[in-house]
């Protein structure tokens, strides 16, 4: 049905502030809601479908990340893992989809086919600190090899030490730039909402 | 040995006796599933399901230490380590929030849903498990834990080969408590008829995850057909318990979902003609609070499509009330009778009795706030225990004849 407990809003002067915290989670208590430990995403405007769909999008595209960090990492020691095909796809997966969510950022497509990646990458970008125009180049030249070097891995061609290690790199680096933009918000959920203009 | 390839060796036996630890974790979350009360009917099926995802982590967990231990980079091997763990965690929590939330779940609700869900003979193997949550919402749990776990690809294939749809729906305590408003939860099942079988919404509009316009319109299109199926289903019942929970309490909606004002106006027609009275409905609407919806109605131009299409497939589950029903209903309800023939005519008529035992009450110079509120909650166990044994009748008559 989607309705919410309150509208308190995260503001963290509620929950700086020990009386007005105490004066909140007794209201919420009144209401008969059961999750306390979860009292932060109780007060604001999601539903628990909505989280958890956010939650599962989120870990989703983190185990992609995983997945691809191990299919080099398993290609470079020649590992005969019945996993490693499927890792391999993932990696693909994630570069063609994180450069289609790029060009559309851009405004250069009309039908985006990863929409959640798209809104995720506008939020890493926009606000992850540092010049944007810097930020959106380094993504795409990061994915551009990355697929470059997945491209290399599916035909089953040698690929380059220094090469692996850069993607290696760029993953970590972009997976924790991920939880980074998570850990501001909470959850990605309403980012959209606020109608942030890309600047580019 | 040097330092640093000591060190390192360390790291490489904490990440693996980490991953290991699993194992055990696993084991007792086995356990801990087995041992459980599931309320309802999915008990027996969640349980084996559960159980098959451990047996198939457990299998895996063995090739996630291999693949660790045979790559060479430790910073991949703390990470997938870490990534490992994220998913366990994950995993661990909504088991147990299942587990720990259901016991709450009064059996007469499990009734009620099992006696609408008999009516829907062409949507069968809806699998369903009640939690108290923070709201009224559905989420397919099997779904999430497909995602949950990407990193170990046989799970992810064993469970939408054996349990593609498991339904969780979240039910808040204020709803549990009063069995006047559980036909709000019909509009749940509304959604699970609509992902499970139907799938209308999807040729008209796109979900995309974005809360742009084209977004919402795939979000609104669901909740207005829901609130249509619910209405169908249960009959004005829904509407009427819509406007008294969510307008009269200080709750409000999540923008991904239309004003209430335009959900009761996409039913109107509908509601007239089972019979709603509207002299409440109106005043209520009257004193609406402020929404401001993220589109309007009128821009999901598919939206009369959407609801005929609907029709179509709940044509042979419709309520239609019967005056004599009804009537005997509410004779027996004001009498503190129970009335155990159709549970839907017993919902639509229960709040009419219940106000007019109130009325005697208050006309008899005994009446006391007090005995108002004793005779609420009495009401409360009447209907109770008029869901249980009407379906008791429903379902056990049969086997007595």
């Amino acid at each position: 049905m989607g309705k919410v407990i309150g509208r308190f809003s995260k503001s963290s002067y509620i929950l700086n502030d020990p009386i007005l915290f105490r004066c909140v989670t007794l209201y919420v208590i009144s209401k008969g809601v059961s999750y306390i430990e979860n009292f932060r995403d109780l007060t604001v405007e999601y539903t628990f479908a909505e989280l958890y769909e956010d939650k599962h999008n989120r870990l989703d595209l983190r185990n992609e990340i995983s997945n691809a960090l191990m299919a080099i990492s398993l290609y470079e020691v020649k590992s005969k893992s019945k996993n490693l095909l499927k890792y391999i796809e993932d990696g693909i997966d994630l570069s063609s989809s994180s450069l289609e969510a790029l060009g559309c950022i851009t405004g250069r497509c009309e039908k985006p086919n990863h929409k959640y990646v798209m809104r995720v990458l506008k939020k890493m970008i926009n606000d992850n600190g540092g010049s944007n125009k810097t930020k959106y180049e380094s993504y795409k030249k990061g994915f551009e090899i990355v697929k470059e070097l997945f491209t290399a891995m599916n035909v089953g061609k040698e690929i380059e030490g220094e090469k692996a290690q850069y993607v290696k790199e760029f993953l970590i680096a972009f997976d924790k730039d991920l939880e980074t933009t998570y850990e501001k918000e909470d959850s990605l959920y309403f980012g959209c909402f606020k109608r942030i203009p890309l600047r580019i | 040995m040097d330092v640093s390839r000591e060190s390192r060796s360390e790291s490489e036996d904490i990440i693996k006796c980490r991953i290991e630890n699993f194992f055990r974790i696993l084991r007792n979350i086995q356990e801990e599933v087995q041992d459980a009360e599931i309320r309802g009917p999915t008990e027996n099926l969640f349980k084996k399901f559960i159980s098959g995802v451990v047996e198939s982590l457990e299998e895996e967990l063995r090739s996630a230490i291999t693949e660790i231990t045979e790559i060479k980079d430790l910073s991949i091997k703390i990470h997938r380590s870490g990534n490992i763990h994220s998913v366990f965690e994950d995993f661990i929590y909504e088991v147990d929030a299942i587990i720990r939330q259901s016991k709450q779940i009064p059996d007469e609700l499990y009734y009620f849903i099992a006696d609408i869900l008999s009516r829907l003979r062409r949507f069968q193997n809806m699998y369903y498990i009640l939690i108290s949550g923070p709201d009224l919402s559905t989420v397919n749990f099997s779904y999430g834990l497909e995602r949950l776990f990407r990193l170990f690809p046989s799970t992810k294939a064993y469970i939408v080969e054996t349990q593609k749809f498991l339904w969780e729906i979240s039910v808040p305590p204020f709803l549990l408590t009063n069995p006047l408003d559980w036909p709000m939860v019909i509009h749940e099942i509304g959604h699970m008829i609509e992902d499970q079988f139907l799938r209308i919404v999807d040729n008209y509009y796109k979900e995309a995850n974005t809360f742009e316009e084209s977004d919402i319109k795939y979000r609104y299109a669901k909740e207005f057909q829901a609130d249509y199926i619910a209405t169908c289903l249960i009959g004005t019942v829904f509407g009427a318990r819509g406007l008294v929970n969510y307008f009269t309490k200080e709750i409000k909606i999540s923008p991904t979902h239309p004003a209430w004002k335009e959900r009761m106006d996409a039913i109107e027609k509908h509601l007239k003609e089972l019979g709603l009275s509207f002299t409440d409905y109106e005043s209520m609407l009257k004193n609406l609070p402020p929404e401001n919806p993220l589109i309007g109605r009128e821009k999901i131009e598919h939206l009369q499509e959407i609801i005929e299409r609907t029709h179509q497939h709940i044509e042979d589950a419709l309520y239609k009330p019967s005056s004599g029903a009804e009537e005997k209903a509410i004779n027996r309800l004001i009498r503190f009778v129970p009335y155990t023939d159709d549970i839907r005519v017993l919902l639509n008529v229960a709040e009419k009795a219940k106000k007019g035992i109130i009325s005697s009450s208050e006309e008899s110079s005994q009446s006391s706030p007090e005995d108002r509120e004793r005779i609420e909650s009495e009401f409360n166990y009447l209907l109770r225990d008029a869901i249980r044994l009407s379906y008791l009748k429903k379902f056990f008559a049969p086997v007595f004849k």
